[in-house]
């Protein structure tokens, strides 16, 4: 027992010891005014990215290069991981902004923070500036959600993903299938996958001619009805929702998708990812849709060889030429910000400077959402799908309101329950849309 | 003396009955413990594997195999590159040590009482601390941290420490091991005129050693694990601990298996090593405990 | 039984019965008050300023208003909560029926092994000791059904359809809640092992000894003495053991995503909260959730309690 106790006794001094000099905060210049911003999943510092051997940049950089530019402001970033369940950004951002310690937030759940009116509208701020310069284009518009009162901007993305449909060349040419189209129909997807199955004549390894992943095939499944003339609903001026999954179109894609299915590894359904192998000479899947910016752009740029064999087609679309899941990354102002026209100035340079949308894609691989960053990515021009990875963000829908509540969550679930065979899929949506409803009907407020 | 003597021949009688079973109960307790045990590790032994294969980074062997095709320390290098280690090791060591001993401390300080003690409210604050196990942490966490925010704690070891130093399990643990110390050596120490504490410290303590080591270990594993409440409540590197440290080696998308594994095991040592320091407190409580009137 | 020395006291008779007192009773309160006063402090006060979100709802700007059991109403009236509060008892029943005796079996091989008992301890608490994100990394790949460490291994023993596991949401032996009990079972076993370790070694020899002279042999002295000895340890396991497997969560959030998948085979009570709360920024209920989850586990703990402890609470001294 002593010796246990006496070394425990040690640690808990040297704890109490080290605790009383941890306690200092970071000290900021009397003179500057100071804005704090809330990262999400960049290197902490300079990292060595396992697969290309290439250094990401760490965040440090972000705000050396932001105060080079911006020698009034003392910008101080808080950069945390986007992390799984419990461990995820969620609970972090709730309780910073519970307790107001940050003034600029990336902030994927903007839509909720803005109803419960935690969040600057930032038409306001816009208003009051004289000096604004709209480098977004027509997302200050698309991107406005419900406030309390209303519809406004309360975010601006800072850089943007992007989900293109990638396929395997080789695949494709062991059994001399015809190369997938830049934009795909549904009947080419699935009769090409359909082909692409079985037992590669080349290499005699199984080969599957279909991907979805599973835990988040929602997403998939949007723009797989998109494609067939489906619509999730409206919003209307109060900001109400109507959702309508139980539609014809809605069915007939959930058919389509189970039907694609068979053609992909069971386990696709329970995976939440790229296939296992995918970029590697190991890979058996041939058509891989839903394939995110931060899996192939880097990899394909470290190592130009796979770039022939790695192919991006454009993501489905529907008749109003748009489709797939937006998946900008939201920049927002805490409406307890105590500095907002520093917080301003900020926000400003941070989802719009050059340098800041070079940063982005150089630590994770995340595009440019404003116009000034197409100089930011030279080396995407080299793709032979330059046009479809660089452009495919602009065709993304407008985001979806109910991206991460009970309605999303009552869809995926029929999806997989419907994909797993235990309910047909008219019962599938059936259910979904009875959920749904249900959850509509008792929003509080 | 007198006692022992008596007590000399039952003891041979236990010897040999014990004898003629012997070989063949060790031997058949071996094979089902050794298959066991085999399963156990062969997920272990291939996260370790896998961890040495640079190709995992990207694609997995279809087909098990207990050793990589291609074994090189890289993804080691990666993960120690990356990461400031000793800082972090550092810093898990001053979190662990100090809620660990307050942990045992309080908890076997409440567990005394609940266990030898008889005082108005006993059961109903029995059940109180017995209550804080039926509160997922997750329910707590936001209030709580705004609490430490309040407190100007956030960021500092103390938010690391504070919350963790008493709890229902522990003390309903350390309660049911003190209960089954005999009465009877307790009253005899009331009678040599000890105060309670002075029993607590000098004979109940020791009489737990292998209950305490248990404990020990359990919270050091709890502490060690966390990530919830560091993640939530640091955002200060100097401050990350061990296991903080690795989730924080996240990308936008995806991980690379074989670095994430590399950085388990590299993770995986020390609390190994308090393992079986603590262990042989279990062990060696053997020998010791029983009443030596 | 005045200690020489103390100083004489003008009432002794009152002081005595005092001090009687004190040694009877308020002494323990000295043991009781400082870990007390810890709980109180970082856990009861930051919980209830959690369950005050119950009954209220959160107004954009204002203050929250008085939603009186609205949000109960709301949570009892969801299929979801239902379907998660079923699937969690599934779950845990399943576990704790494999568990204990599989534990208790192994813990005591273990105790009586003379050699080699001590590697083979650190390998059955190995899972324990490694962080769970590793776990979750090999196991959804020691599950992947296609390419997979388990069905690579039975396709190579010559079994032709092999498993889906994680990709199977059916209530089978073979499928999701299967392979998400086997890994807790294979993550917890160390845990349990050791608890129960510590139990058996704090049974008297003299007990054993005693059923030698009486001519039991080992299995019998196991069933007669080891098991009944063991009772608070079992006690002790089955309760916090049932409370844990209630409040489970982040195992099955690594294994089945944020919506308990596939088809909320998953999905636990404590995950529903996390999904309300968290994810769709619904505290309020995410906070009903927790005080009926709260109120749910004091009824059983009680219950046991009073089955198994109230006696003994009773006999002290």
């Amino acid at each position: 027992m002593r010796p246990l106790l006496r070394s425990l006794l040690l640690l808990s001094t040297a704890a109490l010891a080290v605790s009383v000099s941890g306690a200092v905060a970071p000290a900021a210049a009397a003179d500057k005014a100071v804005v704090t911003f809330l990262t999400i999943g960049y290197p902490d510092k300079d990292t060595t990215d396992a697969n290309t051997g290439a250094v990401a940049p760490g965040i440090d950089k972000l705000e050396a290069a932001f105060e080079a530019a911006n020698p009034d402001i003392d910008l101080q970033i808080t950069n945390i991981p986007w992390g799984e369940g419990a461990t995820g950004y969620t609970p972090k951002t709730e309780a910073m902004v519970q307790a107001n310690q940050s003034c600029l937030y990336e902030m994927p759940g903007a839509a909720s923070f803005a109803k419960r009116g935690l969040l600057q509208n930032l038409d306001e701020l816009i208003a009051k500036d004289p000096d604004f310069k709209n480098v977004w284009g027509k997302q200050l518009e698309t991107d406005k959600i419900w406030g309390p009162d209303g519809q406004h901007l309360y975010y601006i993305p800072d850089n943007t993903g992007e989900r293109v449909i990638n396929w395997d060349a080789t695949i494709f040419a062991d059994y001399g299938v015809e190369p997938l189209s830049k934009n795909p129909t549904l009947d080419e997807i699935m009769t090409k996958a359909k082909a692409l199955t079985g037992t590669d004549p080349k290499t005699g390894k199984q080969t599957y001619g279909y991907w979805y992943q599973g835990k988040y095939t929602v997403w998939q499944f949007l723009s797989i009805a998109h494609a067939m003339g489906a619509n999730w609903g409206s919003i209307d001026q109060s900001g109400k929702m109507t959702i309508n999954w139980n539609t014809p179109e809605y069915l007939k894609a959930l058919q389509w998708l189970v039907e694609a299915s068979k053609y992909a590894p069971a386990g696709a359904l329970a995976s939440d990812a790229m296939p296992d192998g995918f970029l590697s000479d190991d890979n058996v899947v041939a058509i891989i849709p839903e394939g995110e910016q931060g899996y192939f752009i880097q990899p394909l740029i470290a190592n130009p060889e796979l770039q022939k064999r790695f192919r991006s087609s454009f993501n489905l679309r529907g008749p109003d030429g748009v489709g797939g899941v937006a998946t900008i990354t939201p920049v927002a102002m805490a409406a307890s910000c105590p500095d907002k026209e520093a917080g301003w100035k900020a926000l400003k340079w941070l989802a719009g400077a050059a340098e800041a949308e070079a940063y982005y894609f150089n630590a994770s691989g995340r595009l440019p959402s404003a116009s000034t960053g197409a100089d930011a990515v030279p080396a995407i021009a080299k793709f032979p799908d330059a046009e479809v990875v660089l452009t495919q963000p602009q065709f993304a829908e407008a985001p979806y309101p109910w991206a991460a509540d009970q309605p999303r969550f009552a869809l995926q679930n029929a999806l997989e329950a419907a994909l797993a065979g235990t309910v047909s899929p008219a019962d599938a949506l059936a259910q979904a849309q009875k959920e749904t409803e249900d959850w509509l009907a008792k929003q509080p407020g | 003396m007198a006692e022992d003597a008596i007590a000399m021949p039952v003891v041979k009688a236990a010897r040999r009955w014990r004898l003629p079973m012997d070989w063949r109960s060790q031997t058949f307790f071996g094979v089902v413990l050794g298959l066991g045990a085999l399963v156990m590790i062969i997920p272990f032994w291939w996260m370790f594997a896998t961890s040495l294969s640079r190709k995992a980074d990207v694609s997995m062997p279809r087909t098990p195999s207990l050793w990589p095709p291609d074994p090189s320390l890289f993804n080691y290098k990666i993960a120690t590159d990356n990461l400031p280690i000793v800082q972090l090791y550092f810093n898990s060591l001053v979190v662990v040590g100090a809620t660990t001993l307050g942990y045992l401390f309080f908890c076997s300080l409440a567990g005394y009482a609940f266990a030898k003690g008889r005082f108005p409210g006993k059961s109903v604050l029995f059940i109180a601390f017995l209550a804080t196990l039926f509160i997922p942490f997750e329910t707590r966490m936001i209030p709580l941290y705004l609490f430490m925010s309040r407190l100007h704690l956030t960021n500092t070891y103390f938010a690391l420490i504070l919350p963790f130093l008493a709890g229902g399990f522990g003390t309903f643990l350390m309660r049911q091991a003190i209960s089954s110390i005999p009465d009877e050596l307790i009253e005899a120490a009331r009678i040599d005129g000890a105060g309670e504490f002075r029993i607590f410290l000098m004979i109940v303590l020791p009489l737990c050693k292998a209950t305490l080591a248990t404990l020990a270990i359990i919270n050091i594993i709890w502490r060690w694990n966390d990530v919830l409440w560091p993640l939530l409540v640091t955002s200060n590197a100097n401050l990350f601990t061990v296991t903080q440290g690795l989730a924080l080696e996240g990308h936008s998308q995806g991980t690379y298996t074989g670095v994430a594994l590399a950085t388990a095991v590299l993770a995986i040592f020390p609390v190994i090593i308090a393992y079986l320091f603590l262990q042989r407190y279990v062990i060696r409580s053997v020998v010791s405990s029983g009443i030596k009137g | 039984m005045r200690e020489p020395g103390s100083p004489p006291i003008a009432d002794s008779g009152s002081f005595s019965r005092l001090r009687r007192a004190f040694r009877g009773t308020l002494v323990w309160y000295g043991f009781v008050l400082p870990p007390l006063f810890l709980i109180l402090v970082f856990i009861a006060y930051p919980t209830l300023l959690a369950f005050e979100q119950s009954v209220f709802t959160e107004v954009p700007g204002g203050p929250p208003k008085f939603a009186g059991g609205y949000h109960f109403y709301r949570l009892f009236s969801s299929n979801v909560f239902w379907g998660a509060m079923a699937n969690t008892v599934l779950l845990g029943a399943a576990f704790m029926l494999i568990m204990l005796p599989l534990s208790t079996v192994l813990a005591s091989m273990l105790n009586r092994l003379r050699r080699g008992s001590t590697p083979l301890k650190v390998i059955y608490f190995l899972p324990q000791l490694t962080s769970s994100v590793a776990v979750a990394i090999m196991f959804n790949y020691v599950f992947q059904p296609d390419w997979g460490l388990l069905n690579g291994f039975l396709r190579q023993i010559g079994v032709s359809q092999p498993p889906l596991w994680l990709a199977d949401p059916r209530y089978n032996l073979t499928g999701s809640r299967a392979a998400a009990t086997l890994l807790a079972v294979w993550a917890g076993l160390g845990y349990y092992i050791i608890v129960l370790l510590a139990g058996l070694q704090s049974i008297q020899r003299d007990l054993y000894d005693a059923a030698a002279i009486d001519g039991a042999n080992p299995l019998q002295a196991w069933w007669h003495i080891t098991l009944p000895s063991l009772r608070p340890t079992f006690i002790f396991l089955i309760m916090t053991g049932t409370i844990d497997a209630l409040s489970r969560f982040s195992d099955l959030w690594t294994l089945g995503g944020p919506g308990g998948s596939p088809a909320r085979s998953l999905q636990s009570i404590v995950m529903f909260l996390f999904q309300t709360g968290f994810v769709g920024s619904d505290f309020s209920l995410a906070a009903a959730t927790a005080v009926v989850f709260f109120v749910i586990v004091l009824v059983v703990t009680s219950i046991a309690f009073w089955g198994f402890l109230r006696r003994e609470f009773r006999a002290v001294r």
